[in-house]
């Protein structure tokens, strides 16, 4: 085995190194700088600097990493400590097995879109123009989604149609775009880079059309469409520019067929056909929430109560003409028995709705009730422009709506006035939040978080790959507006491309298996993973490598040791503690993301820990076992520390909130073996804290 | 044969015992039985504002007779439905428990708390108890009133539609009365303040009392003596404070119940309403 | 004008503490339980969201001495409706509790709870009334539940109030 190390352009340099035999020791003056050839399958321990930087250095290689320069050099500590921090370092290495390389071939080259809206139109048409095969999926008979329902875009009103007419038809002539509409996903099967995807074909009924419209002239059966009556046979005027049937609530009365010149079939059947896709693009938009559980505002019981989109299509289509409105925002939003989060268009949503009233009827009078009106970045013109309207606004969130002498009575408490208001309206308007496609995310079996996807999912957390090949656009990550939308599109697109040019993705990332000999299926570990990576298949548990991204909690609090995570493994972490502890030591284990980079700053900012300090890098304070930090103590270890990520901020979800719930634990089991509880101590430790992790670490070693 | 823990508190055994004759009866027709928790104290509600845990506790042993019992309990008061729910659900926490047990008070059986009115709705049910009704109530126009903590907090009862109720309405409705469908069915009678500021109190219930008047109501009906001690008892202190006249019969559902399974006015205390249900009897 | 260095940071925490006071500090000001409340809609003089405002902002004797605390019906309208979850009518029942430990009971309350530690019961069983209840008959009922007392006297409740 190799220990290659680098004296940091002369900062690092120890005498008398010999690990034996077996460990080739080199020294290079800047590792920065040279290049060094590594064999992949040979074991190997760098020291140097940060681990941080050197893990970018040597991105394909698996190795063991000793921090010299923070850890020794730069804190003025002995290079005997050093020596013994490579010794445990080689140990560690030569005891496991290492990270096993994982490579997954990225087969089709295609993608498929799910959902036609702004954001899958745009979607579509950057990949379709970057060359790729793209299919695109739209569920209803048009393409267009919830945009081509409206009258205007968010929140100005620009007419939807200069932003998605231009998009559609640049699209339906492109050879590498199929598309399908009233189609819908019946099933999905693979992974990343080899996806297949059973798609059924709900029937159109209509199969040739010359537009004429002579059906819907003879078409018996009306229908409420958002706030707007059609029939049952209609057209949206985007694409396919031809007719379509809405089967559920068509009756096959065949009145249609009769007058038609082209060719209904009211007896078509669905199909099913088979897509391969390397992979997937949601694009399914917003949903409405259901008004009607917020009870007390009427939604459904009062007639003159609308929604948004009902509201708007109304107005714009002349059938609404209102004389006083209340538009009521946070309907069922930030509120915790309906939507907890705030859906962060509604208050615009609103405004736009309330400029559509002015634009149309000047003289009506429109009151808007907000708890709080949250206007973003350019958004504060457009809320000065509506005041300047004579539009009032109200702060406060009406308690209910109900009717009195004909009227509907809105009762708030306005907390401009500190008065109790009660508002008579002939119509109220619910700005309420929005919900993704649940459908489709639990098709995709994508982990949400309130209701969207979570972080993970949609590929926030800036460092990790998208693990599933699976991608979020627009408002299926989070309501968004228009122009939002087009942005995040984009984005996806480039991320899709990145992805289907390569043939083979690899990685070296540590992750997570299950040993079969000691797995008993107790299935903690499922309910431990934030990522949804570990399942059950064929009565096993199987931690998905694709999906894992090596946090460790499972194998922390996997009771059987059977769940380990690799680099992190039982008798990799002993021989390190066996190697590096002598009695009267520190043990720090010091999680990556945050409590580790504090001992860099300590380097840097001239603070000073104790001599007896050893630091060992985790992923995650979660995944710290309490079977080491025993051994330790066993050893002779003075005291332990766990430094972790302040609540709410761990890089992994909730581990840090693992390693709080069983610090009791240990502290129990500590007392029952005859250890002072005071020698482990758990804390957050921000990055930048290295103040606070000296003084930490100084207060131990007093006792 | 269904039996339950009949469970009274203060105010019924005392001061309605029209409503605790009429519930009786009701429940015989039904062929329901009662056993008496002989040694019910008061439910502790009274004593909420002062220090919850004290009426927490008192509460809870009213629980504990019942759950010796084996039985379910059955209330008459809203008031005491929500408390006497309250202390079930606290007896769960281990700090509450052990302060109650070391009172000497037991809780040996898990057992439910309902009122009386959720019993006929959800162990009777409405289509036997339409079954049941012998003189339906054709010519009576009655406003329901819930009161408070029949539903609220829905956190404890988790039972009916707290913004939009509608059981009661159900259950007046299949004595062949015509239900009056009205808004804001969920205020308040003003009874919790009676004993802070009387005023406010009395102008809490003028509110409902208008709306009774404004839909021509023959009588309303109440679940709970709080309300009707607001609603009848303080009716004539309504009247002269806002100058008017109501002279609004209220009557206790299983009054009104009893009336349509045939029972005489009598049997159903009719005679002890401070409100005289005269007009009432008179349309039978 | 109100100066807040006199404020109490931590009642806030002390009534959390109370029976019931859990979740105040989620509130943010909305509003929907003052629009919910049948006092305040005939009575501007209670208003549950500036009870717990001013109880946020730490304003102690201002709080535990207002006379209007008292005016809350317990009806749990705002509980209802409360978006934060919070259960708003335990919250100022937990106040109240607060303001009995540090001196303000209304006279009201400590007579009820006299006649609870009497009898058990709000209103005592006279003759009267039991021979009313035979007549009608209707079962016997204890006329003194001694158990009251001992609760009464557990939670030393009463030496609370003459402090």
């Amino acid at each position: 085995m190799r220990l290659i190390l680098c004296h940091c352009n002369g900062l690092i340099s120890i005498p008398d190194l010999d690990f034996g035999p077996d460990v080739r020791i080199e020294w290079y003056n800047d590792l920065c700088k040279e290049v060094v050839k590594i064999d992949p399958e040979e074991k190997v321990v760098i020291a140097g600097c940060t681990p941080s930087l050197m893990e970018g250095l040597f991105p394909e290689i698996d190795a063991e990493f000793v921090n010299l320069k923070d850890h020794i050099f730069l804190m003025k500590h002995s290079t005997e400590k050093a020596k013994e921090l490579l010794r445990a370092a080689i140990a560690k290495a030569k005891a496991g097995p290492g990270v096993k390389k994982k490579s997954f071939p990225i087969k089709q080259k295609s993608v498929v879109v799910i959902g036609s809206g702004v954001g899958g139109l745009d979607l579509a048409k950057a990949l379709t123009s970057g060359g790729i095969k793209t299919y695109l999926i739209e569920r209803e008979p048009f393409l267009g989604g919830t945009v081509a329902k409206l009258d205007r875009l968010y929140p100005e009103g620009t007419p939807w149609s200069h932003t998605v007419l231009p998009l559609i038809s640049s699209l339906i002539k492109n050879r590498n775009i199929e598309i399908f509409v009233n189609g819908e996903i019946n099933g999905i099967k693979g992974e990343i880079g080899d996806y297949q995807i059973q798609l059924k074909i709900k029937p159109r009924g209509v199969l040739e059309c010359n537009n004429c419209g002579k059906c819907v002239l003879v078409c018996p059966v009306s229908v409420m469409d958002n706030g707007r009556i059609r029939k049952a046979i209609y057209t949206i005027n985007t694409y396919p520019y031809i007719y379509a049937i809405d089967f559920n609530t068509c009756t096959k009365c065949g009145e249609c067929v009769k007058v038609c010149p082209k060719k209904i079939d009211l007896n078509e059947k669905e199909k099913i056909t088979e897509i391969a896709t390397g992979a997937i693009a949601v694009a399914t938009g917003l949903k409405f929430y259901d008004l009607t559980k917020v009870e007390e505002y009427g939604y459904g019981r009062y007639p003159g109560v609308l929604n948004t989109l009902e509201f708007e299509r109304q107005i714009a289509d002349g059938g609404l003409v209102p004389k006083k409105v209340v538009i009521i925002c946070c309907a069922g939003s930030r509120d915790n028995a309906h939507l907890p989060y705030c859906s962060r268009v509604c208050c615009f949503l609103a405004l736009k709705e309330a400029k559509l009233v002015k634009d149309r009827y000047p003289q009506t009078e429109i009151f808007v009730c907000a708890m709080d009106m949250r206007s973003y970045g350019n958004f504060e013109y457009f809320y000065t422009t509506l005041r300047e309207l004579g539009i009032s606004f109200i702060k406060g969130k009406p308690s209910e709506v109900i009717r009195r002498d004909g009227s509907l009575i809105v009762r708030v408490e306005d907390l401009y006035t500190n008065e109790l208001l009660e508002i008579d309206a002939d119509t109220v308007v619910l700005s309420g939040g929005f919900v993704p496609d649940q459908e489709t995310l639990n098709m995709l079996g994508i982990k949400t978080e309130g209701n969207f996807p979570t972080l993970f999912e949609n590929g926030k957390l800036g460092n990790l790959q998208m693990p599933r090949g699976i991608f979020f656009a627009g408002s299926a990550n989070f309501p968004a507006g228009v122009a939002e939308t087009l942005v995040d599109a984009r984005k996806c697109a480039y991320s899709i491309i990145n992805l289907l040019q390569k043939d083979i993705l690899e990685s070296t990332q540590p992750v997570a298996y299950v040993n079969e000999d000691y797995c008993s299926v107790c299935r903690t570990c499922i309910s431990t993973c934030p990522y949804n990576a570990i399942m059950i298949e064929n009565e096993r548990i199987k931690i998905r490598q694709d999906l894992c991204m090596g946090c460790g909690v499972c194998a922390s609090a996997c009771p059987a040791a059977a769940s380990r995570l690799e680099k992190f493994t039982t008798q990799e972490i002993s021989e390190w503690i066996k190697e590096s502890t002598n009695a009267g030591d520190i043990l720090a284990f010091l999680c990556k993301w945050s409590a580790y980079n504090a001992t860099e700053r300590a380097a840097y900012n001239n603070l000073h820990y104790p001599e007896n300090v050893k630091i060992l890098r985790v992923p995650c304070s979660g995944a710290v076992e309490p079977s080491h930090i025993i051994q330790a103590l066993n050893l002779g270890a003075k005291g332990i520390l766990v430094g972790g990520c302040y609540p709410d901020a761990c890089h992994y979800a909730k581990g840090n909130f693992r390693a709080k719930t069983r610090e009791q634990i240990l502290k129990e089991t500590m007392s029952l073996l005859g250890l002072s509880k005071d020698r482990f101590r758990l804390e957050w430790i921000g990055k930048d804290e290295a103040r606070k992790l000296a003084a930490i670490l100084d207060e131990m070693n007093q006792i | 044969m269904k039996r339950y823990a009949l469970f009274l508190g203060c105010t019924v055994p005392v001061r309605a015992q029209h409503y605790e004759l009429a519930t009786r009866n009701v429940a015989k027709e039904l062929g329901i039985e009662f056993v008496d928790l002989k040694e019910g104290s008061c439910c502790g509600f009274p004593l909420k504002a002062l220090d919850t845990e004290t009426s927490l506790l008192m509460a809870a042993r009213n629980v504990g007779l019942a759950s010796k019992l084996g039985l379910d309990v059955v209330t008459l008061c809203n008031s005491c439905t929500a408390m006497l729910s309250d202390a079930q659900l606290k007896l769960k926490e281990n700090e509450f428990h052990r302060k109650f047990t070391e009172l000497g008070f037991a809780y040996p059986n898990e057992i439910k708390v309902r009122h009386f009115v959720r019993i006929l709705y959800e162990d009777i049910g409405v289509e036997n108890l339409k079954k049941a009704i012998k003189k339906p109530l054709k010519n009576l126009r009655i406003i329901s009133h819930y009161g408070c903590h029949y539903l609220r907090p829905s956190y404890l009862h988790a039972f009916d539609n707290v913004e939009n109720p509608r059981t009661l309405d159900e259950l007046v409705g299949l004595t062949g009365a015509t239900v009056i469908e009205y808004q804001e069915k969920k205020l308040c009678c003003g009874g919790s303040v009676l004993g802070i500021d009387e005023e406010l109190a009395l102008k809490m219930a003028n509110q409902k009392l208008l709306m009774a008047r404004d839909h021509n109501a023959d009588g309303m009906i109440s679940i709970c003596p709080f309300c009707t001690v607001m609603y009848e008892d303080n009716q004539r202190k309504v009247e002269a404070k806002f100058n008017t006249t109501y002279n609004l019969p209220v009557l206790y559902y299983p009054q009104l119940l009893g009336l349509g399974l045939g029972l005489t006015p009598d049997a159903c205390g009719l005679k002890f309403n401070r409100i005289k249900p005269d007009s009432i009897i008179s349309k039978l | 004008m109100i100066e807040l260095k006199n404020a109490d940071y931590n009642f806030k925490w002390e009534i959390i503490k109370q029976e019931g006071g859990a979740g105040l500090v989620r509130c943010f000001g909305c509003s929907d339980c003052s629009a919910s409340c049948p006092v305040r809609y005939l009575d501007e003089r209670y208003n549950p969201r500036k009870i717990i405002r001013l109880t946020l902002l730490g304003m102690k004797k201002e709080v535990l001495s207002s006379p209007f605390l008292w005016l809350c019906a317990h009806c749990h309208s705002c509980t209802e409706r409360c978006p934060q979850g919070i259960r708003v009518a335990e919250v100022i029942n937990a106040i109240k509790n607060y303001a009995v430990k540090q001196g303000y009971c209304p006279e009201g309350l400590k007579i009820q709870l006299n006649l609870l530690n009497n009898s058990g019961r709000l209103y005592e069983l006279e003759d009267f009334d039991l021979k009313k209840r035979q007549r009608l008959g209707l079962p016997d009922i204890a006329k003194r539940i001694s158990d009251v007392s001992r609760i009464i006297e557990f939670t030393k409740i009463r030496e609370r109030i003459a402090q």
